[in-house]
């Protein structure tokens, strides 16, 4: 449940929900000397705490998909609990978690509602295109939308490549 | 080594597994059952897979009933070879052996005699999904072999191969095991596979042994089988199991010896060499005068004992060490008006007595 609210909530009441949390008023902000709201860590919480589901939720499909005899036999051939996690687990779960890091970092990358609300400055990408368009219209975040399709393209291209790549060398 | 079951029981709810007490020598014991008897549960309790709710499991002496899996040296065989897709071939044999292990010298040596051994020397770079079946099964075996078990525990290994590469697999598995003389316990539910591998065998029905014994033991029974199972009574009341000594071979027909009794077989046997041959029951012809006939073993027996089941008699025939049954219709024996006591002529052509093995000595 906990890992699928970021996905339920819109990103403005998430960000409301983060400053509540860690605002310069808030139980969280009084007691730490730290600067959370409009800092690179104030776009750091924000932006972690929405992608989380795109990389928790790839992750735990990875290894649910990961055939549980193949724990029984690494047992049976010596290994402990915490080398099989290592050497079987792991290993078979990283194109899972390949996809699961490539997706939460696209999505942070489009992350504007949750950011806006925890750190409106420094600008990222996203709070760069809306104020450029607030301010000059469209014409004036061209150069931004760019640069974000740019990137946008060889994230999928990425992606791609190790989808195929697992089917390749698992066949699932 | 001796591996020994001591009243093992366990309950899954609706089945219960025992109390089972079993003893494995430095041979191959073959477990037979029905599906859902218990086989593959009974061995997952002797690698720890399951942990029994009573009773011992004792290996060479010491309890192993609460070490956990990876302590127990065990070398389990599954029916899916379950092989490592993200390691190669050689990673996948090496798997379990440490890094100091992987390093030294002797255990190099010893890797690749069992490489060898199992004739997977080019497979070593290959991808698993590039293996076929029984080219899995004898990576999954070598994977084992390489760390020395205490115990040899294979879950039905030849069930996912094709017929032909079966048999193949079956003799070169049958010469692996011996070498290796430690406990060893082979589920199927394979006639053949008992045939060629059992040392010993012990029928699972219904999570309790119905029965057990050596092979010779059950396939030369005297006594009618008390199991229930039709299943094993079919296996076990099937054949006469045979020993004897090659005298000759010519063009292919071998003369081998049991007891005082020549009999002839057909295959390539060296001379002096131990046999083990199957005869099916239905098999042996019974004639109360000698016949001139095509069939090369013609064998002047003693009837001592008939069993009558239905329309169907297994008729005890006897010859100085030799014992065979033959199982012919009731009608047959009342045309033939044979009795206990009655001497007969057991007739069988060469083709019939069907090599599974050479005999251990």
């Amino acid at each position: 449940m906990i890992v699928i609210l970021p996905l339920v909530l819109p990103p403005l009441a998430s960000g409301t929900m983060l400053l509540g949390v860690f605002g310069p008023y808030s139980f969280l902000g009084k007691m730490i000397p730290v600067e959370f709201t409009q800092s690179s860590l104030g776009i750091i919480i924000a932006q972690t705490y929405v992608a989380s589901p795109f990389l928790i939720l790839p992750i735990q499909a990875a290894f649910e998909s990961i055939p549980e005899r193949y724990e029984t036999v690494a047992r049976t051939l010596g290994k402990k609990k915490w080398q099989v996690f290592f050497i079987v687990s792991l290993p078979l779960a990283k194109i899972g978690i390949l996809i699961g890091l490539l997706m939460a970092w696209i999505r942070s990358i489009g992350e504007l509602g949750a950011t806006i609300m925890m750190a409106y400055n420094p600008h990222t990408i996203s709070i760069q295109i809306f104020e450029d368009s607030a301010i000059g219209g469209i014409r004036n975040s061209v150069a931004g939308i760019i640069l974000v399709i740019i990137i946008a393209l060889v994230a999928l291209t990425i992606f791609i490549l190790i989808r195929r790549q697992r089917v390749l060398k698992f066949g699932w | 080594m001796v591996l020994e079951l001591v009243n093992i029981r366990k309950n899954f709810g609706k089945f219960v597994l025992g109390p089972l007490n079993l003893t494995v020598n430095n041979d191959v014991m073959v477990i037979l059952g029905p599906t859902g008897s218990g086989k593959t549960s009974l061995i997952n309790l002797i690698a720890g897979i399951l942990s029994p709710d009573t009773g011992n499991i004792i290996l060479n002496g010491r309890e192993i009933t609460k070490q956990p899996i990876e302590k127990r040296k065990v070398g389990y065989v599954f029916q899916d070879p379950s092989l490592f897709p993200h390691l190669n071939v050689y990673n996948n044999i090496l798997f379990g052996l440490r890094r100091k292990e992987r390093e030294s010298k002797e255990k190099i040596i010893h890797t690749k005699k069992i490489i060898d051994d199992l004739d997977i020397a080019h497979l070593l770079d290959r991808r698993i999904d590039d293996l076929s079946g029984g080219e899995k099964q004898k990576v999954s075996l070598a994977r084992i072999l390489v760390l020395n078990p205490n115990v040899i525990l294979l879950d039905e290994p030849l069930s996912h191969i094709d017929l032909l590469a079966r048999d193949r697999l079956r003799i070169e598995l049958r010469s692996i095991l011996r070498q290796q003389q430690i406990p060893t316990i082979y589920v199927t539910h394979f006639e053949e596979d008992i045939y060629a591998l059992a040392d010993s065998i012990a029928f699972l029905d219904k999570g309790k042994i119905e029965e057990s014994g050596t092979l010779k033991e059950i396939l030369n029974s005297y006594t009618r089988p008390t199991s229930p199972s039709l299943f094993f009574n079919k296996i076990i009341s099937a054949g006469n199991y045979l020993t004897g000594e090659v005298i000759e071979c010519k063009n292919d027909l071998t003369e081998f010896k049991v007891g005082s009794i020549i009999l002839y077989t057909i295959g390539k046997f060296l001379p002096k060499s131990k046999i083990g041959v199957i005869i099916k029951r239905e098999d042996i012809i019974l004639s109360k005068e000698k016949i001139r006939t095509s069939a090369r073993n013609i064998v002047f027996v003693k009837i001592v004992e008939m069993v009558i089941t239905d329309n169907i008699i297994d008729v005890y025939l006897k010859s100085g060490n030799l014992n065979l049954i033959s199982r012919i219709t009731r009608s047959a024996a009342e045309d033939l008006k044979i009795e206990i006591g009655d001497n007969i002529y057991a007739v069988f052509k060469a083709s019939i007595p069907h090599p599974i093995r050479e005999e251990k000595e």
